[in-house]
Order: C-alpha cells, then structure tokens, then sequence
C-alpha cells in the first residue's frame, strides 16, 4: 500500500488549459474523493495518474517513485471506469484474471485469486458468462473485482456507480466502503455526486475549473467551506446565498443587521450564507446563540418523508430550509412564521473573491 | 391475377431472363456433348461430362493452382492489411495521405495490373529485374517455378488495400475503453492484439476473408494478360481452363460443367466460413 502525490499539475488539450496546477498528497490507506462540477478535470487528473494522459507539466508521485514519465503497466494501479470497460469477448473470469495473466502470474493462482475476489463480490456463479449477459449493477461489480485481483498500489475509481438506479448505488457505496476497510487500499474516487462523497471519504478534493479548491473532511468541506464555490457546489437543497455589505462593526444583509465583524474593509460586498438545515424556531435555539431573527411568509411546502423543504420569503429575499417532521406542524402555506439564525451557523463571504471571511461576534447585550 | 402477383411480375420477368434462363440454359448445356463447332449435332450426355472431368487430370491441376492461388493470395493479404491498418491507425504525420496512396491500386482494373506487371517483372526489359540483377539477384519471375507466385504477389498488390480498409473502418469501430484498460491491466500490445483487437475484430476478417476468397477464385485477368496459363499449365487456374476449353477449344458443355464444380467448391467454403462468422463468443460453440 502506497500513498501518491501530485505535483503543480498542468494539463493543456490544444491551447485549452484544463488542469491549471494540482497539488495534492494523497496519505496512504486513505479513501480520498475529487469532487467537483462537470467538466472540472476529475477524469483528467485520475487518467494522468493512471498513466493514460500525459500530463503538461508537473509530476505523478506514487509510493516513493516519479512514475510521471512511465506506462500504466509500470504504475501498478488499478482503475474502475465510469462506463466499465469490461472486456467484451472475455468471459467474466477471464475478464478478473486478465491483469493477472499480464503480470504473468500462474494460472492457478489466478483462478485462486479470481475465485476468492468474486466470493467477496457475490459474483461466483457469473464467472462463465460474458459482459454482455450481465445487468449494469453486475458489470460494476466484475470492474471492481479485475481491480482487486490485482492488489495494485492504487485503487481509481471513475464515478463508478453513476450508472446506476439510486438504490443499488446506495448498496454499492456501502459495499465499497467495507471492500476499503477490509483491503485497506489507498483509493481515488472520483464524484460529481456530492452525497457520495460525503458518505464515502476520509478526505474530500473539491475541484472547479482546473483547480483545488478546498482539501478537507466531508464535515470542515460542509460546516467551514473555505470559498463561495464549495458553499455551493456542497449540500442538497442548495445554501441559500443573500448579498450584503460590510459596515462599522456590523454586516448589512437584505434580511437584517448582523452585529458582527469581519476581517474586510467597510463597504465591501459580501455573501451570507445559510444551509437550509441552519434555520430554526426562536424557541429551540439559545438567546446567546441568536444572531438575527426573521419574520418569513410561508410560499409552499414539499414533503420529503422524515423532513420537508420549506420555501420563504423574507421581503424580496427568498430562502429554502429543511425541517423535520415535527416542527412542518407549525407551518401553513401563506402564513407568517418567525424562524432565528444561529450565530455558529452562518458563512459569510468575499463577494469579488470568493473567499470565506472570518466573522467575530460583538459580545451579547 | 390477384394485383400483387401481377405487380412483382415484371421484376420476376428480368430476374428470369437474367439469371433463371441463362443458369438453366448452361445446366442443360452441362449435360450434352454441347461444341460450338457442332450447334446442329447435340447429343445428351447425362452425367458424362462430369464424370470426365472428375478424371481429366488438365482439370485438377487448374482446381490445385487455383486453391493455391486462393489461399497463397488470401492469407498475405490478410496478414499485410491487418499489419498496415495497424500502423496506419499510430501514424502521426499525413496519415490521411498515405492512406490515399496506398488505396490506389484497388482502383485500378486487374487486366490493367496485368499489363503492367506484365512489363515491370518481363525477364528481358523489366524494371524490376533490372535493378535485381545490379543487386546480384536473378529471377526469372514468369519461369516454371515462381510464374503462380509472381500472380499472387500481384494479387496482393492490388488487394491488399482493400483488406486494409476493412480493418481500418473495423478498428475504428471498436470501442475505447477495453484498451484502456489493458493498458491499466498492465497487457503487452502482443496481448493485447490477440486477447482483445483479434477476437473483437474477428467478423470483420471473416467478411473480408469471404469477399477477397470469392473474388480471388474467379482469377483470370492476370492470368489472361501475362502467362496465358504457361509456362506449361503451372498457372493455369480453373476460370481460365474453363475460358480454353470453352471458347478456345469449343467444348461448351464441358466448360459448362466445370463451372459448376467450381460453384460447389465455393459454394462449400462460403457456407464454412458462414458458419464460422455465427459462432461468436458467449454462444454455445
Ligand atoms: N481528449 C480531450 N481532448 C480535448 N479536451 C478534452 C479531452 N478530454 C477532456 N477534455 C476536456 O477537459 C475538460 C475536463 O474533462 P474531464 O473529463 O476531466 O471532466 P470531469 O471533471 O471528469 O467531468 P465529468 O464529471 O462530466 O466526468 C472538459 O472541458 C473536456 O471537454
Ligand atoms: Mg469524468
């Protein structure tokens, strides 16, 4: 097991800088997801490390070996295609065995190897029978299984479970996870589904545009998002953003005045952001703790099961918040509703930049 | 007449006169002592003219060149076209050109081709032995023993083009993506051309194998243009034969019944490599 290291990454295709400097460090035994929007060059980083593109400039560290210059069978990883890749004139054994007879392993060993690997995928009674005559969720699991007959020094996953239906992509993430613990592989697994990430990583890369934005665990990427872009990109509803200006010893927002200061001049613009979790009843929230209070009009209500989506409106502003089931009682559509921010809960950020301000609360009166 | 029956008339009309009647005509002519020189005195044979045949050595030594022919010619091809679409699909600089060029000689009319390496490879004034000898090389190209080989290779000359076609459109239609993981899994390109390119190109070279096969049996332009079947019969091959003994020597219904020999014969080897095609992986053998 070894860890892997990018460095100053670049990527061009013609004069189009796709990847524009990544640096990364990728610990050993560590699950590590690349997040980001599409078109970001997540696909783009994870094939440059396995050796399928060849990069502009930087270098491609895996253990302690520049591997940038060298073939993919010199790397000795592993990869899982988003759309499977499975040999298709190969039966399913043959399929997990091939990497294996490559190496020029000895075919009892191989067929000890594969036997073992789709025992652990439940995938036995597959392994005579060919792609084609396998369902989407089987196939998934065969592009896993010729990944960990290899035992490789990496492990690429390329959104390996975006062609699957919701349920059996929830399945599959756990069955993952506990295939990570038990091989204790060092893995990259790519995701523009922020849900899986969340799930799935010990460390979370939030990619945009050719570039890192934040390095951190799924709770510093959700609770601290460093820029505007993770803010974002991060949490199903959406946060909600609301523009506002910082001034002496306060930030103005279309919702109200916020005795707070941030580290930035007066009058400049900034975002405040609220995850539509962080709304709450006056009455569940600490008087401490409350930093601004809000009359809303209830718009309308979607019931999602255990919790609904709340749609507000707080004068031209409107907002989305998630409760639970117990508090959807005490709303009504067209009604009014007095809801409170946490003072823990809010984001604000540099609106030309992006960047997260820090906000330092004047003492309670 | 119900309308339908009268509407696909006039096709069953022309597909009569075509083919229905001169394939009859020579079926009859097949089975009677049928000379051009003696219209008016046609005697049935039955089965005669078959039996002769079967036992006229002239006419196994044209079946044996032509299988030779076939099969000598078929399989350079194959090997030629698959190498050069594999290295025309890594070519860099002006691959669409050099693409064009080596397509040419398909376009090209065999008895032209003929003609013309009729004159290149002449013992006497020939390019080709010219430059051979000044290396020290003589061949004597339309001798005894290389005159069938020197047809072959001309065979390949012209066709070869087309074998590399086929396999370019084939191999542009292969997927991506099972390469790229050979390559992840760590195959050799030797691997990889025999564990995925071949097996995944299998029904377009059996296609090709078919068409170039059939063409290949009807040889005759060369034949006609260079050798004329010499020296002695070593090149003669079953369509030029047939050609000799029926508009040379008149036999009609000889010739008549060696071409449908010739017809079984393909007709047995389509059917085998038909039946080759249809097996694919993931079906019972
Ligand atoms: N071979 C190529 N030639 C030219 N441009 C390319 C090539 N491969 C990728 N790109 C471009 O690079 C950018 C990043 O592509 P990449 O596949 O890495 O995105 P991604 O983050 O994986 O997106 P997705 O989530 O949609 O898979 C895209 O704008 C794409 O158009
Ligand atoms: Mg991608």
């Amino acid at each position: 097991m070894s860890g892997a290291r990018l460095k100053t990454l670049h990527k061009s295709f013609g004069h189009q800088e796709i990847l524009k400097g990544i640096d990364l460090t990728i610990e050993p035994g560590s699950f590590t997801v690349l997040l980001g929007p599409s078109g970001c060059g997540k696909s783009t980083t994870l094939r440059i490390l396995a050796g399928l593109e060849t990069q502009t400039s930087g270098e491609v560290w895996i253990g302690h070996r520049d591997v940038s210059a060298l073939e993919p069978r010199e790397r000795d990883v592993a990869m899982v295609f988003q759309n499977y890749a499975l040999y298709p004139n190969m039966t399913i054994a043959r399929n997990m065995g091939f990497g294996l007879k490559a190496r020029k392993t000895p075919a009892a060993e191989i067929r000890t190897r594969v036997t073992e690997a789709a025992r652990m995928l439940g995938i036995t009674e597959l392994l005579g029978r060919y792609p084609r005559q396998l369902s989407g969720g089987q196939q998934q699991r065969v592009a896993i299984g010729r990944a960990i007959v290899r035992q490789p020094n990496l492990f690429l996953f390329d959104e390996p479970l975006s062609n699957l239906d919701a349920k059996l992509r929830v399945e599959m993430r756990t069955e993952l996870l506990r295939l990570h613990r038990d091989l204790a592989a060092t893995t990259i697994y790519v995701t523009h589904d922020q849900e899986e990430a969340m799930t799935m990583a010990d460390r979370i890369v939030v990619m945009n545009a050719g570039q890192i934005e934040q390095i951190g665990r799924p709770d510093e990427i959700y609770f601290a998002p460093v820029s505007l872009m993770v803010a974002g990109f991060v949490g199903s509803p959406a946060m909600n953003l609301i523009d506002g200006r910082i001034s002496t010893g306060a930030v103005e927002t279309a919702i109200g005045r916020l005795e707070a200061k941030a580290d930035a001049p007066a009058g400049c613009g900034i975002v405040l952001g609220i995850r539509p979790d962080d709304l709450f009843f006056p009455d569940s929230l600490e008087a401490v703790d409350q930093a601004l209070v809000l009359d809303c009009h209830v718009e309308f209500i979607e019931l999602l099961g255990a919790r609904g989506i709340v749609t507000l409106r707080n004068g031209d502003t409107r907002l989305r918040g998630v409760f639970e089931e117990r508090y959807l009682g005490r709303f009504a559509e067209g009604e009014q509703v007095r809801l409170a921010l946490s003072r823990h809960r809010l984001h604000v950020f540099d609106r030309s930049s992006g960047r997260r301000l820090a906000l330092a609360h004047a003492a309670p009166a | 007449m119900h309308l339908r029956f009268r509407l696909i008339l006039p096709l069953a009309a022309v597909l009569a006169a075509i083919m229905v009647y001169p394939l009859a005509f020579s079926g009859w002519i097949s089975v009677h002592d049928y000379r051009l020189d003696r219209i008016d005195d046609v005697a049935f044979e039955g089965i005669g003219n078959y039996a002769f045949i079967l036992t006229n050595p002239p006419f196994w030594n044209a079946l044996t060149n032509t299988v030779v022919f076939v099969f000598g010619a078929v399989s350079i091809e194959l090997a030629l076209g698959l190498g050069l679409a594999l290295l025309l699909r890594r070519m860099v600089h002006l691959p669409n050109t050099a693409r064009a060029i080596l397509l040419a000689p398909m376009f090209i009319t065999p008895i032209a081709v003929g003609l013309m390496f009729r004159f290149l490879l002449n013992s006497e004034f020939g390019v080709i032995p010219h430059y051979l000898a000044a290396l020290g090389i003589e061949v004597d190209w339309f001798g005894p023993d290389l005159a069938l080989f020197s047809l072959i290779l001309i065979d390949v000359w012209q066709w070869t083009p087309f074998m590399v076609l086929m396999f370019l459109a084939g191999l542009e239609a292969l997927p991506k993506a099972p390469f790229e993981a050979a390559r992840v899994d760590g195959a050799s390109s030797w691997l990889t051309f025999r564990h995925l390119t071949l097996p995944m190109l299998r029904s377009v070279i059996l296609v090709a194998l078919i068409i170039r096969a059939l063409d290949a049996f009807k040889v005759f332009e060369y034949v006609y243009a260079i050798t004329r079947g010499g020296p002695g019969d070593s090149t003669e091959t079953i369509l030029f034969y047939i050609y000799k003994t029926g508009f040379r020597f008149f036999r009609l219904g000889e010739a008549a019944s060696m071409a449908f020999v010739l017809v079984a014969v393909v007709l047995v080897l389509v059917i085998a490599l038909y039946v080759a095609m249809r097996r694919r992986p993931g079906q019972a053998p």
